[in-house]
């Protein structure tokens, strides 16, 4: 058997794309026909078939924990299973890197969603932990690394996304120790727009962000005065110095610290 | 950077503790997958464990025996943090990674094949041709023989180090797992590990691995779990014993990963298993390792 040839046999099976019968018998023969050694061969072609299955597994459930975990509590863990399966017929493996496989995974649901009666509020928590992952891998930038120096500006890693659903305080409540019946099924239906991004100790946050926080970082990003931004939310010039203070030191801003008085 | 004496895998689950302990730990391997795409915390560990030993890169998507282009991104990322390490060679396993052009993140067996030789061989000369330092192999543990084979394994390995111009790396527990899947029913496994590693030109072998292995049913995985046991630490004595000097030996613990103590015990293990077997010839101390 040539290389070619032995690829087309055994890639689909390992792909997922079909099964070990159908491709130990594209490899070995027919199994009345195979020898002892053969024989044996065949039925261990099956480990391989096994390990790639895991690894698919792998590359979305370290990425998309909650992901998993809430879809499981809705539906069952076969339906992850069909899911990931789906997922990777859909988008087969593209990146050296194990989780970076996993990056079309929210697109994937928010398509998906209707035909699996998966609730909109999964699509988002999968689009939250995905960005939670890139905001923990994201490269480094040098200008964080000036940290104090300069103009004010945001911390390279610092990405907004908006959801329909009160995504944090759920996560949290989740996780926390608070008594089952306190902690909610599904988060609550309400806008909000959570920030994520990489503190000066590198470890990732996200949290819902605040109007004044909002307006404050658009002002920062457009190069547009502070105090007008403020006001723009009906925020005193204390509660900007405060949250000009507040991002400051949680490192989503960056760069010397102006007093809102003097911006 | 000198790569020599006894090392261990960097592992996130140990890698801040490795920073903090005073044993010895004489360098480090590193599989470039798992950091060389990470910035923030990841990159901040490898640059402080670089500081402090010699590391080696050592991957397992080079898919050095797939049909797929070769990965252009991830040779980049391998040459940058090569240069960065200053190592005077990187490794991965000789087997493919890929099918379709879509990577299966295992590393599966070849072939025991001429084609597959000329084919390895191939790749290998053009990937030494775009990433600096030595290219070396290590021989991949296969549960199954893949149908087209026309040769031992012994002569396939040897075949695509002459071929490629590759180094080795000898994984021990490999060729103990494999005589242990593939010989004869009563066979003395330990018997045809040995021949096996006796087939294997010592002058090319730059680095040993010694791992944990389990067995599950009638087959036994690859797993890198789990202590070494004695056979696989009579292999690696052999080993040195035929290299007649201590090859760099690496530790693999790699899932159901202990505290960091537990596979420093390992190192010191592999340590005690090098000076038997070799006696004087071992730099076992840090003062006989300096230049």
């Amino acid at each position: 058997m040539k290389l070619a040839e032995f690829y087309a046999a055994i890639g689909p099976f390992l792909e997922g794309k079909s099964g070990h019968e159908e491709a130990a018998r594209a490899l070995y023969g027919e199994a009345s026909t195979r020898t002892a050694r053969q024989a044996i061969d065949a039925e261990r072609l099956a480990i391989y078939g096994r390990f790639c299955a895991r690894h698919r597994f792998d590359a979305l459930e370290f990425t998309f924990e909650e992901t998993r975990r809430a879809l499981v509590q809705l539906q069952d863990e076969s339906r992850w299973a069909a899911l990931v399966a789906d997922y990777f017929r859909a988008h087969p493996m593209h990146h050296a890197e194990l989780n970076e496989n996993g990056r079309e995974l929210p697109a994937f649901l928010l398509r998906e969603a209707g035909a699996r009666e998966l609730p909109s509020w999964l699509c988002e928590l999968a689009d939250l932990e995905w960005w939670s992952f890139r905001t923990r891998v994201a490269p480094d930038d040098p200008r964080d690394a000036a940290d104090g120096t300069g103009a004010l500006r945001l911390g390279a890693t610092v990405e907004l996304r908006p959801y329909a659903h009160e995504l944090p305080g759920w996560l949290e409540a989740r996780s926390s120790d608070a008594l089952p019946d306190v902690r909610a099924d599904a988060p609550a239906p309400r806008p909000c727009v959570v920030l994520f991004w990489r503190d000066r100790d590198l470890d990732t946050r996200f949290a819902e962000a605040t109007p004044l926080e909002l307006a404050v970082m658009h002002a920062v990003h457009e190069g547009l005065p502070l105090t007008s931004a403020a006001a723009r939310v009906g925020a005193s010039a204390h509660q900007l110095d405060e949250t000009l203070a507040d991002l400051h030191g949680a490192g989503i801003l960056r760069g010397t610290l102006p007093l809102a008085s003097a911006s | 950077m000198r790569i020599a004496g006894i090392g261990v895998g960097l592992r996130k689950p140990f890698a801040h503790a490795l920073l903090e302990t005073d044993r010895r730990v004489d360098w480090l391997e590193v599989t470039p997958e798992n950091w060389v795409f990470f910035g923030g915390g990841a990159r901040r560990m490898l640059d402080a464990c670089r500081e402090r030993w010699p590391m080696v890169q050592h991957g397992v998507s080079l898919d050095i025996g797939g049909l797929s282009a070769l990965d252009g991104t991830y040779l980049d990322a391998v040459a940058a943090l090569n240069a960065k390490l200053d190592a005077p060679w990187w490794s991965d396993h000789v087997c493919y990674s890929s099918v379709n052009g879509a990577p299966l993140h295992d590393l599966l067996p070849l072939p025991f094949s001429e084609e597959a030789v000329l084919h390895v061989a191939s790749r290998a000369r053009e990937i030494q041709s775009r990433v600096d330092g030595e290219l070396v192999l290590e021989n991949a543990t296969f549960y199954a023989h893949m149908p087209g084979g026309t040769m031992s394994e012994a002569d396939f390995l040897c075949a695509i180090l002459d071929e490629g111009k590759c180094g080795l790396l000898l994984d021990v527990n490999n060729v103990y797992v494999n005589a242990m899947n593939h010989g004869p029913r009563d066979s003395d496994a330990l018997a045809i590990a040995r021949a096996f590693i006796d087939r294997m030109p010592m002058q090319k072998v730059r680095q040993l691995h010694v791992a944990g292995h389990t067995r599950v049913g009638e087959t036994v995985i690859d797993t890198h779990i789990g202590p070494v046991i004695e056979p696989v630490w009579e292999l690696y004595r052999h080993a040195l014993k035929r290299a007649g000097r201590l090859v760099p030996t690496l530790i693999e613990w790699d899932n159901e990963i202990p505290a960091l103590d537990v596979v420093l015990d390992e190192v010191d293990a592999a340590r005690a298993h090098a000076e038997a077997a070799l006696g004087a010839a071992a730099p076992l101390s840090r003062e006989s390792e300096k230049p």
